[in-house]
């Protein structure tokens, strides 16, 4: 009778070479895009179509009240040295988690505050306008959202934005429900005596509509 | 003398608790080869048919035996690891077949068709003119993973004012890679008499492997190069992109 160990190496030969072939398919379906496993690929997704550059995740995955993301959607907030990219990432079962839209922020240029906003809008709510951006002017204490209804570069009112200090970048990251209001947006940065030390309208942005 | 022998085989594979139905099965032909080999041998010396099984059958040992040893051939951990691993490879090869990412292979095509193909081949034109004169430029940019492509500059004249139309192509580094539409619609253009460069009237078509456009530029008669500017993301690019005249209206009339 032949070996007894013939059928013991069968079987685990077999196993092995299904994992093998689980692992060279998984791999294959990421690198060729075919399917977003994890919400990164989303991000990735985002960095290749706006050229910025890898990011690292600044706020991570999150949902948003007032939007109310819609099934798996979630928001994050990516940096590097000379970019900010506000990511929606939204999952599908046929091709995993993928890049729904999103808003890039050019911070490459020499200017004490760089802001770009994303004006969200959903089938069942009204515009969620994000804002973001990063301080690089050191006396700079906080940042305001500064709204002009008229558009007569006269600022109407002000909107305090939370100014949080991470490792190595300083930024802002708030939401503010809209009722479809039009106004055109400023960055107000104040030093800590409360003195309006810079402003500047924010042109960097997008919008979009999730459905 | 075959029903002593099945008989046999099924109460060794009766102790195989954990090997498949195929395994079993070929685990009882194995061992039923084996036994009317030796059990012919035995015949072919002279034994009789029934007294050469009972003795095959006594050397072969107790049933009990050679099943609970043959048992251990079989641990449930690699059949449970080898099913799971059958269960996930099925799954992932029908995301392969029902994902719309299927696409990704014809998009491979457009980015090799992009990167290797002559120029004459894109049908690219610009308000019914069709560019020919060919040139290839490329460019890397790094932050997308993008090569664009300058393969196209041409010179028109339209109502006494001269315009330079230049095609391009933008295509990811990796074949199954991300064309940037957003990257390639960010290329600016030195106009003449402005002192910025900005971004262009022109035309365009694209998908997820390569996208296509054409840029059209004011010039000044006999200019010898349109700059070309990308500069985003701390990326700074300038390409000078040559103007061939020869043949151009001035020089036909």
């Amino acid at each position: 009778m032949k070996s007894k160990t013939k059928y013991f190496r069968t079987r685990r030969l077999k196993a092995i070479r299904r994992g093998i072939a689980v692992i060279l398919l998984f791999f294959f379906l990421v690198f060729c895009h075919y399917y977003g496993f994890f919400p990164s690929s989303a991000l990735r997704e985002a960095e290749e179509h706006f050229g910025t550059g890898k990011t690292e995740i600044l706020v991570p995955y999150h949902n948003n009240a007032d939007l109310k993301f819609t099934g798996l959607g979630r928001a994050c907030l990516s940096e590097n040295e000379n970019a900010m990219i506000h990511n929606y990432a939204k999952f599908n079962v046929l091709i995993g988690w993928y890049r729904a839209v999103s808003a890039a922020l050019d911070c490459s240029a020499e200017l004490p505050v760089h802001a770009g906003w994303h004006s969200i809008s959903g089938s069942e709510s009204g515009n969620v306008d994000f804002y973001f951006g990063q301080v690089d002017e050191g006396s700079i204490a906080s940042v305001a959202l500064g709204r002009d209804f008229d558009g007569n570069g006269v600022i109407d009112d002000t909107v305090a934005l939370r100014l949080t200090e991470s490792e190595d970048i300083r930024y802002f990251y708030d939401s503010l429900y809209d009722n479809n209001e039009y106004y055109i947006p400023y960055i107000l940065a104040y030093d800590s005596a409360g003195g309006l030390i810079y402003q500047a309208r924010v042109e960097q942005g997008a919008s979009s509509y999730i459905g | 003398m075959k029903d002593k022998l099945n008989v046999f085989c099924d109460e060794v594979c009766s102790y195989l608790k954990h090997a498949t139905p195929e395994e079993k099965k070929e685990v009882a032909q194995e061992l039923h080869d084996h036994l009317e080999d030796h059990t012919q041998a035995l015949i072919d010396i002279g034994r009789s048919e029934a007294e050469a099984c009972t003795a095959a059958l006594e050397a072969m040992g107790d049933a009990g035996d050679i099943g609970r040893e043959l048992n251990k051939q079989f641990p449930l951990l690699w059949l449970l690891l080898s099913r799971a691993f059958g269960i996930l490879c099925g799954i992932l090869v029908l995301f392969l077949i029902i994902s719309p990412s299927w696409l990704s292979i014809s998009h491979g095509f457009n980015n090799l068709q992009a990167r290797f193909a002559s120029p004459g081949s894109f049908d690219l034109q610009l308000d019914g003119h069709k560019l020919e004169n060919y040139i290839d430029i490329r460019v890397e940019i790094p932050t997308a993973n993008d090569i664009v492509r300058f393969y196209a500059a041409d010179t028109v004249e339209n109502d006494g004012r001269y315009y330079a139309q230049i095609a391009s192509v933008c295509y990811d580094k990796w074949p199954f890679g991300m064309a940037s539409d957003n990257v390639h619609s960010h290329i600016k253009y030195y106009e003449l008499g402005k002192d910025e460069p900005r971004f262009s009237h022109g035309g365009g078509k694209g998908n997820y492997g390569a996208s296509y456009k054409i840029a059209q530029i004011e010039v000044e008669y006999g200019q010898e190069y349109v700059m070309a500017v990308y500069d985003r993301f701390g990326l700074s690019l300038q390409i000078e992109i040559p103007l061939n005249w020869e043949g151009s209206y001035e020089e036909q009339n």
